[in-house]
């Protein structure tokens, strides 16, 4: 086996597990308004916009993340995100979800892999 | 510009196209009951054909002599020209307040699409907070179409968010 294929698996299975979550709160937004902070309740904006535009930021990301393009980038803003939502949800929850942020800080600040777009381009660059 | 840029550009536009779109269609839009028993001022305007002159039918050739004059009535531009009677005013009957809803009207909107509730007295349209309710749709749907103020009172009492948050949602107060 590839000895940096284990990025790629952490990679590919972080960017699916949004791209999953991203497109359940596109498609069905009120199975999801439950768990939005409450804080999200005096924002301007309906529940179902909320969850939806968050949700889309998801799959944009996670999109970019799987095609490895600003890979780093993408990893970050997607373990701020994460790390903001276990920070909100607590409890068992957000241990797991805060959990599941340090990986997407351990793509952030590792190097991009071999199969990402970005190690692609800076090879062909230099 | 390189390669790389151009894809991030690309993914930037798409994401914002994306976010306009689902802001456009999910928008909230205002729907304030519309008082329906208001009665309408309508003016009366006289539609009546302007009665018409004996003298204005006769036709020339009904005239034996062709150079005679015609006889002109003294004031035909009066005649002809349509009466227009002054608007009758419409008073309107005692009309119930608008704003003023009896528990059996707001029992009427007891559903998920059409939501009401009385709180403390006044009376509150709550089908768009439904799905914004931090606490999730049930509570809310439990308020349709009855007094809610016992429910909202257990879980808020005197709370000064949930109650700022409902005086947005207020069409009007109970009879």
């Amino acid at each position: 086996m590839h000895p940096l294929a284990s990025r790629l698996v952490l990679r590919y299975s972080w960017a699916l597990m949004f791209l999953w979550f991203g497109v359940e709160q596109l498609l069905a937004p009120t199975k999801w308004i439950t768990y939005l902070p409450e804080l999200t309740g005096y924002f301007p904006i309906p529940g179902i916009m909320f969850v939806r535009l968050n949700g889309w930021m998801e799959i944009v990301l996670a999109f970019a993340l799987m095609l490895g393009i600003y890979t780093r980038f993408s990893a970050l803003l997607l373990a701020i995100h994460l790390a903001g939502i276990a920070v909100t949800s607590g409890g068992a929850i957000g241990v797991r979800d805060a959990t599941l942020a340090t990986v997407g800080l351990a793509i952030a600040f590792d190097k991009p892999d071999p199969w990402t777009l970005d190690a692609k381009l800076d090879s062909k660059n230099t | 510009m390189t390669f790389k840029t151009m894809i991030a550009l690309g993914g930037v536009v798409v994401f914002l196209i994306g976010s306009g779109s689902i802001v456009y269609y999910n928008r909230p839009v205002m729907d304030l009951p519309l008082p329906s028993d208001t009665p309408v001022a309508t003016e009366e305007i006289a539609t009546e054909s302007p009665t018409p002159s004996p003298v204005a039918n006769e036709l020339p050739s009904q005239n034996p002599e062709p150079n005679a004059q015609v006889p002109v009535p003294a004031q035909p531009a009066e005649q002809i020209a349509p009466v227009q009677t002054a608007p009758t005013p419409v008073t309107p009957p005692a009309a119930p307040d608008p704003n003023s809803f009896s528990l059996a009207d707001v029992a009427k909107h007891n559903s998920v699409s059409d939501c009401w509730s009385a709180i403390r007295g006044n009376v509150y349209n709550l089908t768009s907070w439904i799905e914004r309710h931090p606490g999730g749709p049930q509570p809310i749907i439990g308020l349709c179409g009855k007094d809610g103020t016992a429910l909202y009172e257990g879980a808020h009492g005197n709370a000064k968010r949930p109650a700022s948050m409902l005086i947005l949602l207020k069409i009007g107060s109970l009879k």
